[in-house]
C-alpha cells in the first residue's frame, strides 16, 4: 500500500473491491488497499479531537484538516479551531516524491512559524497519541515492512483478512504491524502497532465508515497507546474530497 | 482609585460590545501574585498582586483577508496602577500573489528562539525576556508580501517610530546598575523622538536553500533606546540622549541536521555616530556603543527519547553592543568613553510533558563575562479547557554583572483562555 493515511488528515484508506484472486496474498491485499487511496489523494476534513489521559479525563479540540497526495509528493495542513489556548495554531508538513519531509509549525503567541525538526517525527503530535509521522501521513508499509497473511478473524463484527507486517529495517517506526482488512470493503477496521521486543505499543482501531464521493470514510478512529493507557478520539464532521487548493500547503497560508 | 473604575469601565463597556459586533470574542483573562526577595536587604515582600485581561475580536473578510481588533488591560493591586490599551488593530488582505496588512500588528521575524537579531520590531522589554513570554509589542505599521514560486519578499513600513518601553524592570536595572541611573532615565524620558516625517522601513527576502530557510533582510530605522551623550559644558556635565538613525543588514536560517533542529541568525549593522560638538566649550562623551556591532545568535533543539520525550533547547548569544541588561557605559574617570565590550550569553532550556495537562520548562541564561544568570523553572497544569495554572521562580545566580538587580520572584498565575 502506497500510503495509508492514518484519519486525521484523511485517514481514507482504499475502497474497493478485494483483488480478483479468491485466496489473495498479504502482499495483494496490501496492494489492494493502496490501489485506491482516501480522498482520492486531496481532500478535507473538520474533526474533533478527544485527548485521554490514563485516569480516563479528556481534553477536546476541533480541528480543520486538509490532505493532498499526488505523484509530486505528500502535503498535509492542520489548524486547530479549539479550545482556546491552541486556537489558531497551524501545521504543515511537505513531503517531495523522493526528498525529505520539511514540517512547519505556526504560533500564534510567537506571531510566526517555525521549522520542526526531524527528530519530531517519532514524537507525540500536540501531546496525542499520534506521532508527527502519523499526522503527517508519512508512513509507506510497502517500502518499511514484509508482508505476511495470517488465519481470518472476525473484527468488529466484519470478516477480516489479518495481515502482519515486519519491520523490514531500523527505518521502520514500529517493529510489527498487524491489520484486520475488512473483506467485503478492503478497508481497515483495526491496527496494531508494536515496538521493541515485540511489545504491542499502539491500537488503532476505525469505525463508522460513512461513504463521502462514493468511498467509505472511517468517521470515528481511535488510537490507543497500550504502553501508557491513553487514547486519543477522532471524531470527523465534515469531510470532503473536492481537490484542495496547493496554495493551501505553503508558508504563505500558515500566516494568513 | 479612578484609573481602576476607568479600566473596569473600559472592561464593561467591551464586553457590552462584543455581542453587538456579532462576533465570537477570544482572549485570556489572568491572575498572578508575585513574591520578591531581596538578597541585599534580606527581605521579601509581596511585589504584585496583578489581574489582567486580553480581549480580541476577528471577522473574516471572505477571500478579501481578514480584520482584527484586540485590547489588554492590566491591574495591580498591590502597586496601585493599571493600563487599558489597544493591542492590535490591523486588516489583512490578499490580491494575487500580494498579501498586506495595515495598522497595528506584531510583526515577528527570524528563526532563533526569543533572542532575534533580525526581529527590528516586535522590540521585547525586561520583563517579558524573564517571563518567558517574548511575542514582543505591535507597532503601527504597513506591511507588504509578495510570493513568487520559490521565493517571497516583505516589505515594511513604520511611519511614525515608536521608541522602547521602559518598563519597571528596566527602569530598577539602570537607576541601580549606573551611580547617575535616574538622570540616565530622565535623560531617556527627555530625548527627541522623531516624529512624522522620519519614518522605518525594512525589506527581507526568503528562499529555501538546500533544505534550509533563508530569510536575508535590510532595516533602516532609529536605536530603540536613544544614543546616551555625557555632555561636559560651561554649567557642569549632564546627559543628553538622541535617536540615532540606524542601518543592519540580517541573516537568518533554520533547518534541520540529522534529528535536531537547527538555527542560526545575525545582523551587522548600527547607529550612525554621534555629531561632532557645535560648541568648542563643550565635551561630549559616548555612553552608547559608537560604531557598527554584530550580534548573533546560534541554537539548536533535540528531543531525547525519554518517557514522553525530552525536549532540550541550547543556544549561543553574541552581542556585540554589549549586555543584554545594560544599555549604557559610563565614561572613564580620564573622560574617556567607557569599554563597551561584546558581551556572550549561554541560553538552555529543558521542557518536558508529564502529562497532557501537565508540563514542567526549565530556562537558564549565562552571561560568560558576568561569570552570572538567572534560571527560571516553571511548571504549568491545565484543569479543564482553556483554565490553567502556573507556578515559577526566577532566580538570578553569580557573584556580578547586572543579573544581581534581579530580585529572586516566585510567581503563581492562573490563566482563563476563551
Amino acid at each position: 500500500m502506497k500510503r495509508v493515511l492514518l484519519l486525521v488528515l484523511a485517514v481514507v484508506l482504499a475502497v474497493g473491491s478485494a483483488a480478483g484472486a479468491e485466496s489473495p496474498t498479504g502482499q495483494e491485499i496490501l496492494g489492494d488497499l493502496s490501489f485506491r487511496t482516501i480522498l482520492s489523494g486531496s481532500g478535507s476534513a473538520e474533526l474533533t479531537m478527544i485527548t485521554e489521559n490514563a485516569k480516563g479525563a479528556q481534553r477536546s479540540f476541533s480541528l480543520k484538516v486538509y490532505v493532498q497526495m499526488d505523484e509530486e509528493g505528500d502535503a498535509q495542513f492542520l489548524e486547530y479551531l479549539a479550545p482556546a489556548d491552541v486556537r489558531g495554531t497551524k501545521f504543515l508538513s511537505v513531503k517531495p516524491k523522493d526528498g525529505e519531509s520539511q514540517m512547519w509549525l505556526y504560533l500564534p503567541a510567537l506571531g510566526r512559524e517555525r521549522r520542526i525538526a526531524a527528530h519530531m517525527t517519532g514524537d507525540s503530535f500536540m501531546g496525542t497519541d499520534f506521532t508527527y509521522e502519523e499526522i503527517g501521513g508519512d508512513f509507506d508499509y510497502e517500502e518499511d515492512y514484509t508482508v505476511q497473511r495470517l488465519p481470518d478473524q472476525a473484527e468488529q463484527g466484519v470478516d477480516c483478512y489479518l495481515l502482519e507486517l515486519t519491520a523490514k529495517g531500523s527505518e521502520a517506526l514500529y517493529s510489527k504491524v498487524r491489520m484486520w482488512v475488512w473483506k467485503e470493503q478492503m478497508v481497515p477496521v483495526k491496527i496494531e502497532f508494536y515496538g521493541s521486543g515485540d511489545a504491542l505499543s499502539k491500537t488503532l482501531t476505525l469505525s463508522n465508515f460513512l461513504p463521502v464521493s462514493g468511498e467509505l470514510i472511517p468517521h470515528h478512529v481511535v488510537m490507543a497507546n497500550n504502553a501508557q493507557g491513553t487514547r486519543t478520539i477522532l471524531e470527523l464532521t465534515e469531510v470532503s474530497q473536492e481537490t484542495v487548493d496547493p496554495d493551501i500547503f505553503t508558508v504563505r497560508n500558515l500566516r494568513r | 482609585m479612578k484609573k481602576r473604575v476607568q479600566i473596569l469601565t473600559v472592561i464593561l463597556v467591551l464586553a457590552c460590545a462584543v455581542p453587538a459586533w456579532a462576533l465570537e470574542p477570544s482572549g485570556e483573562i489572568y491572575g498572578s501574585i508575585g513574591y520578591e526577595w531581596d538578597r541585599e536587604n534580606k527581605e521579601g515582600e509581596f511585589a504584585s498582586i496583578r489581574t489582567g485581561f486580553r480581549l480580541a475580536l476577528e471577522d473574516e473578510l471572505e477571500e478579501l483577508g481578514k480584520l482584527h481588533f484586540s485590547t489588554k488591560g492590566w491591574l495591580d493591586l498591590k502597586q496601585s496602577d493599571g493600563s487599558i490599551a489597544l493591542d492590535q488593530l490591523w486588516l489583512k488582505g490578499y490580491s494575487g500573489d500580494f498579501d498586506y496588512q495595515v495598522g497595528r500588528q506584531l510583526i515577528s521575524w527570524g528563526t532563533a528562539d526569543g533572542f532575534n537579531p533580525t526581529n527590528y520590531f516586535a522590540r521585547l522589554n525586561s520583563s517579558a525576556l524573564l517571563s518567558g513570554d517574548l511575542q514582543g509589542e505591535a507597532v503601527w505599521a504597513g506591511r507588504a508580501e509578495y510570493y513568487a514560486p520559490s521565493w517571497s519578499a516583505t516589505g515594511v513600513l513604520i511611519p511614525i517610530f515608536a521608541p522602547q518601553k521602559i518598563d519597571d524592570l528596566m527602569r530598577k536595572m539602570i537607576s541601580e546598575s549606573h551611580p547617575q541611573g535616574a538622570l540616565l532615565l530622565e535623560a531617556i524620558e527627555k530625548a527627541k523622538k522623531p516624529g512624522l516625517g522620519h519614518p522605518e522601513a525594512a525589506l527581507r527576502v526568503e528562499t529555501q536553500l538546500a533544505g534550509f530557510d533563508v530569510q536575508a533582510s535590510y532595516f533602516w530605522g532609529f536605536e530603540p533606546l536613544p544614543g546616551m551623550e555625557m555632555v561636559m559644558g560651561p554649567t557642569g556635565p549632564a546627559l543628553e540622549g538622541t535617536y540615532r538613525r540606524q542601518h543592519f543588514f540580517g541573516l537568518a536560517v533554520a533547518g534541520t541536521v540529522g534529528s535536531a533542529g537547527v538555527w542560526a541568525e545575525a545582523a551587522y549593522g548600527g547607529p550612525e555616530k554621534f555629531a561632532e560638538p557645535d560648541n568648542p566649550f563643550e565635551m561630549r562623551i559616548p555612553m552608547s556603543i559608537n560604531e557598527k556591532y554584530l550580534q548573533a545568535v546560534v541554537g539548536g533543539d533535540y528531543t531525547v527519547d525519554l518517557g514522553s520525550g525530552l525536549l532540550v533547547q541550547a543556544q549561543y548569544i553574541y552581542r556585540g553592543q554589549g549586555s543584554l541588561l545594560a544599555p549604557y557605559v559610563m565614561p572613564k574617570e580620564t573622560l574617556e568613553p567607557g569599554d563597551i565590550e561584546a558581551a556572550h550569553y549561554l541560553y538552555g532550556r529543558l521542557a518536558y510533558d508529564f502529562t497532557q495537562d501537565s508540563s514542567a520548562d526549565l530556562m537558564v541564561l549565562y552571561g560568560t563575562k558576568e561569570k552570572a544568570g538567572i534560571i527560571r523553572p516553571s511548571y504549568t497544569h491545565r484543569l479543564v479547557n482553556g483554565l490553567q495554572f502556573e507556578l515559577s521562580l526566577l532566580q538570578p545566580f553569580g557573584e556580578e554583572g547586572d543579573f544581581q538587580s534581579i530580585p529572586t520572584q516566585v510567581g503563581l498565575a492562573v490563566k482563563y483562555q476563551f
